[in-house]
């Protein structure tokens, strides 16, 4: 502990600029966030391509309102999701965190820096206008409990120990995780490389076909790494439950009491809150488990819906989306409802 | 269980005697009049209560003079989400009254400034009058501050029609204005007036208060009978470690003060 402040606060002068700071401060070593909403989101389109390819971490805070456009900017909405699964150009896949509460929106706000550093990649924290701009009751912030993580970082002992062999770009451990040093290492081997442009596991520019498609999918193995080290899904289960909620972010109070009153209607369901993608293997095993899903969620076209089918196109038909956009936040008596409609078209 | 008529076609509509801890208020105010001082005022001295509540900002995208809606949900099983319709509204904006009655939920209270034209006639619910303009014009405040105090007077109404204890709402103002003792008396004044008012010039005819802790437990209620519920509906929070410290008497100090929203510690 300095007691100093060992932090910046940057006004920046819009999205685009505010990106670029952020991923140029990851780029430089540095923890560096910032926060915006849909519209701001689109503009930063074009740096998180460059995060995720040249793999600088970074976080992102995206609190939801209603879109597109400039829409209704004091709603809320959870619509943001194939936005931000979709972002950038060329293949990408970024990982996205959903917290549920004012005490997750505190805890995801340290663990996106781990996750960012551990994964070294763009973590979006999809927050939403309803737990961003309202007073919520809850119980005290609960502090870092560890120190940070961050990740596998080579400083000058690790180098001197490898004989200064490394490369930047390089799958030592099969995780699809590369190694790398932080600016400001003092061995003559520590040299810090990144880069945008295609790149071999040296970090040296090349046109390669065969080196661009394996670097391709060591991303991609390291997305699937991601899933062990992001928050678990919550589940909340019903005895008798055949059938099951999928549900995200701020509309958990109301589905929690829409849950209770369909158990006391005679049908109980489980309940299983997603705080991340990646999913997390336990999100097919629940899918496996039910027989049929309702996916909820404040939006038009049902996006954690289609996301959930695209990953598991074998339980497409399990999925019934109950999707709702109008603004305002989700009430337990729509939840139940709709619910109770989709159940009865299907009965028909 | 009292009934009261819808309309002549409808079959009237049951009101229980009494309903504690479990309604929600919709406040129907203009956007930047100060009503969110009031609302606010209000869920913190709920909150303060120990009391499960949550509040709800609907409002325009920095357009002062168009519609605001602030909706505070009260509910003892621990259930925050939002819920329509509500059973308690105070209108005081002209332009939305009719819509704002016609979202009343039958067997429901409607508190309005009175100096509006009721639009309609409802005899399914409660009506109390509040004179917000006469109260605020005879409080001793400079004239520019007066629209902005006058809001304090649906506090002070409110506050007493459902049982919300004065004391707590003295706090929350405290809290507001950082302790600066000339806006909290006040604006608590206007607070004291209203409710006064209220006293002396209305009779209790609906079913819905709140009770505090305190009151609750002086009347024999179990507070673990409720630890299950309250429980889950805070997103997965630490049961054992959590819940203690938000139990009875609740908020008591600035570390446990428990309105959150993101990044502020209110």
């Amino acid at each position: 502990m300095t007691g100093k402040n060992t932090y910046a606060v940057v006004q920046a002068e819009d999205e685009i600029a505010a990106i670029g700071m952020a991923v140029g401060a990851g780029w430089a070593g540095l923890r560096a966030m910032t926060a915006t909403s849909g519209p701001g989101l689109s503009l930063m389109t074009e740096y998180a391509g460059l995060a995720y390819y040249s793999e600088v971490p970074v976080v992102i805070w995206d609190i939801q309102r209603v879109g597109p456009s400039t829409g209704l900017p004091t709603r809320t909405a959870q619509a943001d999701l194939t936005e931000i699964y979709f972002l950038s150009h060329g293949d990408t896949q970024h990982i996205m965190l959903f917290p549920g509460s004012v005490n997750e929106c505190f805890d995801f706000g340290w663990k996106a820096f781990d996750i960012a550093e551990r994964m070294q990649a763009p973590v979006f924290v999809l927050s939403d206008l309803d737990l961003g701009m309202n007073l919520w009751m809850s119980n005290p912030f609960e502090y870092p409990d560890r120190p940070m993580d961050r990740g596998k970082v080579l400083w000058e002992e690790d180098i001197t120990r490898l004989n200064g062999e490394w490369s930047r770009y390089l799958d030592v451990d099969g995780d699809g995780i590369p190694f790398r040093t932080i600016p400001g290492n003092k061995h003559p081997r520590g040299g810090y490389f990144n880069r945008g442009t295609g790149h071999d596991e040296n970090a040296r520019y090349t046109e390669d076909p065969e080196v661009w498609e394996r670097m391709m999918n060591r991303l991609r193995k390291k997305y699937e790494t991601a899933r062990t080290f992001l928050p678990e899904p919550v589940l909340r289960s019903k005895d008798g439950a055949k059938a099951g909620i999928i549900a995200f972010g701020s509309s958990d109070p109301a589905v929690q009491e829409a849950q209770d009153d369909l158990e006391k209607a005679g049908m109980p369901l489980d309940y299983l809150r997603v705080r991340a993608i990646p999913f997390n293997q336990l999100v097919e095993k629940y899918i496996q488990d039910h027989s049929e899903i309702f996916v909820v969620e404040m939006n038009r076209d049902g996006q954690l819906c289609q996301i959930l089918t695209i990953n598991y196109p074998a339980y497409a038909e399990r999925f019934k989306s109950a999707a709702h956009a109008d603004g305002m936040p989700l009430t337990a008596r729509w939840i139940r409802e709709t619910i109770l409609a989709l159940k009865e078209n299907e009965n028909g | 269980m009292p009934e009261m008529q819808t309309s002549p076609q409808d079959p009237p509509v049951s009101v229980p005697d009494r309903v504690v801890n479990d309604f929600s208020i919709t406040f129907c105010t203009i956007n930047g009049s100060g009503s969110q001082t009031a609302n606010l005022t209000i869920l913190r001295a709920l909150c303060h209560m120990g009391i499960p509540v949550s509040g709800k900002n609907i409002f325009p995208s920095n357009i002062q003079g168009l519609p605001t809606w602030y909706t505070i949900r009260a509910n003892r099983d621990g259930y925050l989400g939002r819920k329509e319709p509500s059973e308690v509204v105070v209108a005081v904006n002209p332009n939305t009254l009719l819509k704002d009655m016609e979202g009343l939920q039958p067997g429901g209270v409607l508190f309005y400034a009175d100096d509006l034209q009721l639009p309609v006639q409802r005899q399914d619910i409660v009506i109390y009058p509040m004179p917000v303009k006469k109260l605020a014009k005879e409080a001793d405040v400079p004239s520019n501050l007066r629209d902005y105090i006058a809001n304090m007077v649906y506090v002070g109404v409110v506050a007493k029609m459902l049982h919300i204890d004065l004391d707590e709402i003295y706090k929350a103002l405290d809290f507001h204005f950082k302790g600066k003792q000339k806006p909290v008396d006040s604006n608590f004044n206007v607070v004291k007036a209203g409710a006064d008012w209220a006293a002396s010039n209305l009779e209790k005819k609906d079913p819905y208060v709140v009770s505090g802790w305190k009151i609750l437990r002086a009347a024999g209620w179990s507070m673990e009978i409720r630890l299950p519920r309250w429980a889950p509906s805070l997103g997965g929070c630490s049961l054992r470690r959590g819940i203690p410290s938000r139990l009875p008497p609740p908020c008591q100090s600035r570390s446990t003060s428990t309105f959150h929203n993101c990044g502020r510690i209110l």
